[in-house]
């Protein structure tokens, strides 16, 4: 799963505001979508002026003084929806560079820090109701995260404050999935290992899952070792390839409930056993593939999953968020 | 706490007529202990 963290910490008096985020918005994952499967999820992308537009996650790395993308703050209180393209009441203050930085281990978790530094050199006092994370790609900008807070959060006069998003991954996700986030967030490079233990240093960003028909280095994959997660697995275990037909790795689901916070997105596939004897699947794992690279997304553990000799084993992997 | 990014596999085993025979949702964060 991500989960996530926001910081607000105030640059004068060194106090730092906390509260869980709760926010990914449809957009999030339309974008993820598009990028894995290169199939436009329905409802496409909206951008922050209400027109769709299907495209691949974008960078949030914003230059000083441009709140077009990056960290955004506003006073805005509309209530969170899975709907949203935009915060609801942008704050115009001076902003710093949006800064994206590499992701790092914190035990078994894998994080991602996302911050801006926000003065208010205005001649107003302001209130922070509500602060987000938005993408640019090509000319073109997308709310991913939209957060309201819990308090209010003053930023007065003369105040800077630093607004940090803090993305961890664990359960089945790997490091590797949110340097492919970091990657996207940047539009350029990460280091990690590829399927073969390698290191790889290329950009990650355009990784797609959607192997052909009987492609089995990316796309979904199955195999039979039920060896604890680690967060920095690179592969699976023990990958069933010989005898087994892998069919297409595709998106199946794109959905919103308009009216609630969930949104979903779903990528299949289908695997046929001709080896002749009863198998266990163990573990499903997603590979992207980048740059001619392999590198693994995902790893899950299935708790056994029995497929007998000419039985076919349809995988259906859904990525869901609730607001 | 809502709203992290969960994920869900759904399976289906088929038989050689294309009959579901076998399936089940598994939520990682069930499977997931013992890590290391």
């Amino acid at each position: 799963m991500i989960k996530g963290n926001i910081e607000i910490k105030d640059l004068q008096t060194g106090k730092v505001y906390r509260q869980p985020m709760r926010s990914f918005v449809y957009n999030f994952l339309a974008g993820l979508y598009y990028t894995w499967v290169q199939t436009a999820p329905d409802p496409v992308r909206k951008d922050v002026d209400n027109v769709t537009d299907n495209c691949e996650l974008g960078a949030v790395d914003a230059l000083a003084n441009d709140n077009t993308h990056g960290v955004v703050i506003g006073n805005g209180t509309s209530l969170e929806s899975c709907d949203q393209y935009a915060l609801s009441s942008k704050l115009d203050l001076t902003e710093e560079i949006c800064n994206v930085g590499n992701v790092y281990l914190d035990g078994q978790i894998a994080k991602l820090d996302i911050s801006r530094t926000f003065t208010n050199d205005t001649v107003s006092n302001e209130t922070i109701y509500e602060i987000g994370l938005i993408d640019c790609y090509g000319a073109d900008y997308f709310l991913g995260i939209r957060d309201i807070m819990s308090s209010a959060v003053e930023i007065n006069i003369g105040v800077s404050k630093n607004v940090k998003f803090i993305l961890s991954v664990t359960d089945g996700l790997t490091k590797i999935f949110l340097q492919y986030i970091e990657s996207a967030f940047i539009g350029g490079n990460v280091t990690f290992k590829d399927t073969g233990n390698v290191s790889r240093t290329t950009t990650i960003s355009d990784a797609l899952i959607n192997a052909a028909e009987n492609i089995k280095t990316y796309g979904i994959v199955i195999g039979t070792s039920s060896t604890a997660l680690d967060i920095e697995d690179y592969k699976l275990g023990t990958q069933l390839t010989t005898d087994w037909k892998h069919y297409v790795t595709q998106g199946y689901l794109t959905e919103r409930e308009t009216g609630t916070g969930i949104s979903k997105v779903g990528f299949s596939r289908e695997f046929k056993n001709d080896t002749g004897s009863s198998v266990v699947v163990e573990e499903v794992g997603i590979i992207g593939l980048a740059s001619a690279n392999n590198f693994l997304l995902a790893r899950y553990l299935t708790g056994g999953i029995t497929v007998a000799s000419g039985e076919t084993l349809l995988i259906r992997v859904k990525l869901k968020t609730e607001m | 706490m809502k709203n992290n990014l969960e994920t869900e596999i759904e399976y289906l085993v088929k038989d050689k007529d294309g009959k579901v025979v076998r399936k089940g949702i598994i939520k990682p964060s069930d499977k997931q202990k013992g890590r290391t």
